[in-house]
């Protein structure tokens, strides 16, 4: 039985809303031809595949700038197929982790490693007898804990058939027990973590990192980057963010405003769908200006852009659909950059950049709380992020989603005590 | 416990939770549970919320039910006080009618099994 829709902006047919969403893969696709040859992007997959996935891998370094496009790509639309077959509506949830998948086959997603989480996701969702509509979403971020199946095959077994198949099956139990853990660890930060499933997947990856260290395995910690194509992505982000707000303008009437404040007004906390609230139009608006209010503070930061940093800028894009708005995610990254240049870590390096980018996953803290609990947010998470990568190994591909768990669930009951006080 | 009936006892205290944030001087509430689905009916009588609350109220209890949202977002129902939590029990409910009249509200919720 369908709803009757309540809300007063305009609404758009789910066909739109897949064609939109194909935009960003389908352009990786048809450009990945341009600045690689068939050969090169054959070699590059193989590379991508075959090295490990841990933070930070940048797949344009691994495998080239073509590869990396056709892995995004094809990820990117096999899960938007799924979502078509299931016939999911696409509100700012799918719409966030489609853009989160899209962004991290940049940097430790790739067309082979990701299927095992999905499996066990479908399995649990036999064994509860659940419909998989119900679960693929939190398989789609469980596939966070990716780079766990080459780290674990790679511990037991390198090179070797009972190896890989040991990481099969640890990819297939993680993917399994995600959907109960994710759903159970919300409560710890009440929903002021968007990247709800980096806190789960930074426990589990604790876990069995700490359990693989026991065994005298220790993971060797990666700093792949490319800088050679920093102008090229600028342009091409820049231009992907302005057709988005430019089909939002037309989907909502021909209107930039309208719904806009509506966005604004909201904390952004869990759950917090802009696409219903405010129309899709108006949400596309707000996923093209967060995507150039991240670009901003990349160029302001005078940052190299690369694989983490293409995947934090489309990260906050997707979440702009489900929480994030100028208003609560401004504060987290002036926290991030005053906490740079205070701390001893380097305002330009990618990890300080990505710090504030994904940082924003704090930004309900903000909605919240306002401008300075924000600020603190963003302060505290740079120092804790910088911290808790080597808890897991990297093999987290959500270290910032677990940093800002951990910072939520304390800072918020701190936050608290002095609103009280106010509300007394 | 059954993770249905958590959801479940989770909707309804939201709304009592709203109707006793509202300053409600008596609210009923009343479960049935069908064969194919439960159904949820909350009277809260002097009430002291402004149309543009029930109004909000309205449109957030009617979000579309969204399974995946639930699955992953069910435990938040339930126990705050910011309010976005009236969205995640319309994207847990399947129907929604909610009448206001004479301070008096009336709310019936509608969840498939």
């Amino acid at each position: 039985m369908a709803k009757e829709n309540l809300s007063d902006y305009r609404q758009v047919n789910e066909k739109t809303k897949f064609l939109v969403l194909s935009i960003f893969p389908v352009a990786s696709l048809i450009l990945a031809f341009f600045v690689s040859d068939y050969n090169s992007i054959i070699n590059g997959l193989h590379m991508i595949i075959t090295q490990p996935d841990v933070l930070l891998t940048d797949y344009i370094k691994v495998g080239g700038l073509g590869a990396a496009l056709i892995n995004s790509s094809l990820l990117t639309l096999i899960n938007i197929y799924f979502l078509w077959k299931l016939k999911f509506h696409l509100g700012g949830l799918p719409i966030s982790a489609i853009f989160t998948i899209a962004g991290f086959a940049f940097f430790g997603k790739n067309i082979f490693n990701v299927w095992p989480i999905y499996i066990g996701g479908y399995l649990y969702a036999k064994y509860e007898k659940k419909s998989y509509n119900s679960v693929i979403i939190i398989s789609m971020f469980g596939t966070a804990l990716a780079p766990m199946i080459f780290e674990v095959a790679n511990a037991l077994s390198p090179s070797n058939f009972s190896g890989l198949s040991f990481g099969i099956i640890a990819g297939i139990v993680a993917g399994f027990f995600l959907p109960p853990i994710s759903a159970h660890i919300i409560r710890a930060h009440d929903g002021y973590n968007l990247y709800n499933v980096g806190f789960a997947a930074g426990l589990i990856g604790t876990v069995v990192m700490s359990f693989m260290k026991g065994y005298g395995f220790i993971t060797e910690p990666r700093m792949i980057l490319s800088t050679e194509y920093d102008l090229l992505l600028k342009i091409l982000l820049s231009l992907f963010f302005v057709i988005l707000i430019t089909i939002g303008y037309v989907l909502n009437d021909n209107n930039l405003v309208k719904g806009y404040s509506k966005i604004l007004r909201m904390s952004g906390r869990l759950v917090a769908d802009f696409t219903y609230t405010s129309g899709f139009g108006a949400t596309l608006i707000n996923m093209g200006i967060m995507g150039l209010l991240g670009l901003i503070y990349v160029i302001i930061s005078k940052g190299t852009m690369n694989g983490p940093i293409v995947g934090g800028l489309l990260t906050i894009v997707g979440f702009s659909a489900f929480g994030k708005h100028p208003r609560n995610s401004i504060p987290i990254m002036i926290g991030v950059f005053i906490a740079s240049i205070l701390n001893v870590w380097n305002t330009s390096s990618t990890t300080v950049i990505i710090a504030a980018l994904f940082g924003t996953s704090l930004a309900p803290i903000a909605g919240e709380y306002g401008v300075i609990g924000g600020i603190i947010a963003g302060f505290v998470h740079l120092a804790v992020t910088m911290n808790v990568g080597v808890l897991h190994g990297g093999m987290n591909l959500y270290n910032n989603g677990f940093s800002a768990g951990i910072i939520a669930t304390l800072l918020v009951p701190m936050l608290d005590v002095f609103r009280r006080r106010n509300e007394r | 416990m059954n993770f249905e009936i958590k959801k479940v006892s989770k909707i309804l205290s939201e709304m009592v939770t709203y109707a006793l944030m509202g300053d409600a001087k008596i609210i009923d509430v009343s479960i049935e549970n069908n064969g194919d689905m439960f159904r949820i009916l909350i009277n809260a009588r002097n009430i002291n919320r402004t149309l543009e609350s029930i109004n909000g109220l309205r449109e957030q209890l009617n979000s579309p039910r969204q399974r995946a949202a639930e699955e992953y977002y069910w435990e938040l129902a339930g126990d705050s006080d910011t309010g976005t939590e009236l969205s995640l029990v319309g994207m847990m409910t399947d129907k929604a009618i909610v009448e206001y009249k004479d301070n008096n509200l009336y709310i019936e919720l509608h969840r498939y099994k």
